[in-house]
């Protein structure tokens, strides 16, 4: 049995002819079939798409628009009561770990005061309530993170657009502190927090696992944790590529 | 430098375990899931082990891989760093590598590593490393690049100095300050992604208590018995937090003009 199963997957052939035939299926389109579930990988992915989609973009979401205030508010009243407040929660956001967030908001949130389901997921066709009330608890748990991270990058740029000479000349003119806020110094600052918005996206990647696994959603975290844990080796393979 | 304290207790807290902790690997069956008492400060879980005790050597592990880690990944940060600072011919290359490397999620390069040799601290240690070197890599590169073009090591290489002595002797040092700021950063992600991969079943072997493993063993009886995940979970934010106020501090100590600007 083991031979026959070595002749099917071509483990016989030397390891160069492996390695094109393997090139040769990707560009054709082929990705390959999962050893355990004994389904195209593409198949297997695209059905757990939908939940890891829905996941990291409403966290891009809830934590750019959170994130991006509280970096302007902290810059606003720099070294300010409000300023010490916010610099604490994002030292603090940093340093709790997505899933240890994810079990205090089950305990309190979902098992104490019963507001949202414990876990699982909801697809959207089945309704927008449903879809939300099983993504609220997930989305809050992975954003906690990223809320401190984008406000950090918020809070440090916009004070260095905040001593720029136009800032005071925008000032002298008898610009408005609004204005002078969201019109001046935002869209100047904006630039380089969009940046890090884009080159921290893979560390959100990285949460996503944690917190599927956490809230039992079927998502494509899963499927890369399952496939390592079944050793199923195409589909690991093309999940991380 | 609150962080500095805080992260010395720990580790003092951490090596003193065998002292007054307890037994962490000791099971009871008929004192499984107990609420936290006299006894069992903590509780005990769903194989009647003591949690407190295992939590204190939990810390054990964790700040040992997270120090370990990242010390590799400073070092090996470091020389690559500063011989990429230093070599056109090498920066290309090795850096585009570095490039490569850090567009992977941090958590799936270390699985990916893990998986190929099979569960252990030691590949642990060097999974969890690998992905934190290229910032380490960067920063000291644009430090050296930075550094190189300064009168100082013009004249050394002008009085004569071979360039390994300049290299140790005049630019070196100069990425220190910088250096110790990533490392606590690298430490505090290194503690962190650990907790993770022990919390998905990849880190930590099950038999040796590791926060995140415990949290893992727990998850289903979080109804019942919440210390059995609250303790390990605190008491890993409470080791990150210290360890990112140590970078902060040292941040703000090396380099006055941050602090002023924040």
């Amino acid at each position: 049995m083991i031979v026959g199963i070595r002749e099917k997957l071509g483990l016989n052939d030397p390891m160069p002819v492996q390695f094109i035939r393997w090139v040769r299926d990707m560009l054709r389109g082929d990705f390959g079939t999962s050893i355990f579930a004994g389904r195209p990988v593409l198949e297997l992915i695209a059905q757990r798409l939908e939940p890891t989609v829905s996941l990291s973009s409403l966290t891009m979401l809830v934590s750019v628009m959170i994130g991006v205030s509280f970096g302007t508010l902290a810059a606003w009243r720099a070294s300010g009561p409000i300023d010490r407040v916010l610099t604490a929660f994002s030292a603090l956001g940093f340093s709790v770990p997505v899933f240890v967030v994810g079990y205090f908001l089950v305990y309190f949130f979902a098992m104490q005061a019963h507001w949202v389901p414990v876990q699982g997921y909801k697809p959207i066709g089945q309704g927008l309530g449903a879809w939300i009330e099983h993504l609220i608890l997930p989305t809050v748990a992975l954003s906690v993170a990223y809320i401190a991270f984008i406000a950090r990058i918020t809070r440090a740029s916009m004070l260095e657009v905040l001593s720029e000479d136009y800032m005071r000349t925008a000032a002298a003119k008898g610009a408005s502190s609004y204005a002078m806020l969201f019109h001046h110094a935002l869209k100047n600052a904006g630039v380089q927090i969009l940046t890090v918005i884009g080159i921290s996206f893979a560390y959100l990647i990285g949460g996503v696992v944690l917190t599927e696994t956490v809230f039992n959603i079927p998502g494509i975290g899963r499927l890369v944790v399952d496939a390592i844990n079944n050793r199923d080796y195409p589909v690991f393979r093309v999940c991380s590529s | 430098m609150i962080g500095g304290g805080l992260l010395m207790l720990l580790i003092v807290l951490a090596l003193a375990a065998p002292i007054y902790a307890g037994d962490p690997v000791n099971m009871d069956p008929f004192k499984r899931l107990q609420p936290p008492s006299a006894e069992m400060w903590f509780g005990s879980d769903n194989l009647g082990r003591d949690v407190f005790a295992r939590t204190i050597f939990g810390a054990r592990i964790s700040l040992m891989v997270g120090l370990l880690s990242a010390a590799c990944a400073a070092l090996v940060g470091l020389l690559i760093g500063v011989v990429a600072g230093y070599s056109r011919s090498f920066d290309n290359v090795v850096m585009r590598i570095m490039d490569g490397l850090m567009s992977i999620p941090t958590i799936l390069l270390a699985i990916a590593l893990i998986s190929l040799t099979g569960p252990g601290i030691g590949i642990l240690i060097v999974a969890i490393a690998i992905p934190e070197t290229p910032a380490v890599a960067r920063l000291v590169r644009s430090v050296v690049l930075g550094v190189r073009e300064r009168p100082y090591v013009e004249a050394a290489l002008c009085g004569g100095a071979r360039l390994p002595k300049v290299l140790w002797r005049h630019i070196l040092p100069s990425t220190v300050p910088a250096l110790m700021v990533q490392g606590a950063t690298v430490c505090a992600s290194a503690i962190l992604t650990e907790a993770g991969l022990s919390f998905l079943g990849v880190g930590v072997p099950p038999e040796i208590p590791s926060w995140g493993n415990m949290i893992a063993s727990s998850r289903l009886y979080l109804a019942i018995a919440p210390m059995t995940i609250f303790a390990p979970g605190i008491c890993l934010a409470v080791t990150v937090l210290a360890v990112n106020l140590l970078g902060d501090g040292l941040r703000d100590l090396f380099d006055p003009r941050a602090k002023r600007r924040r």
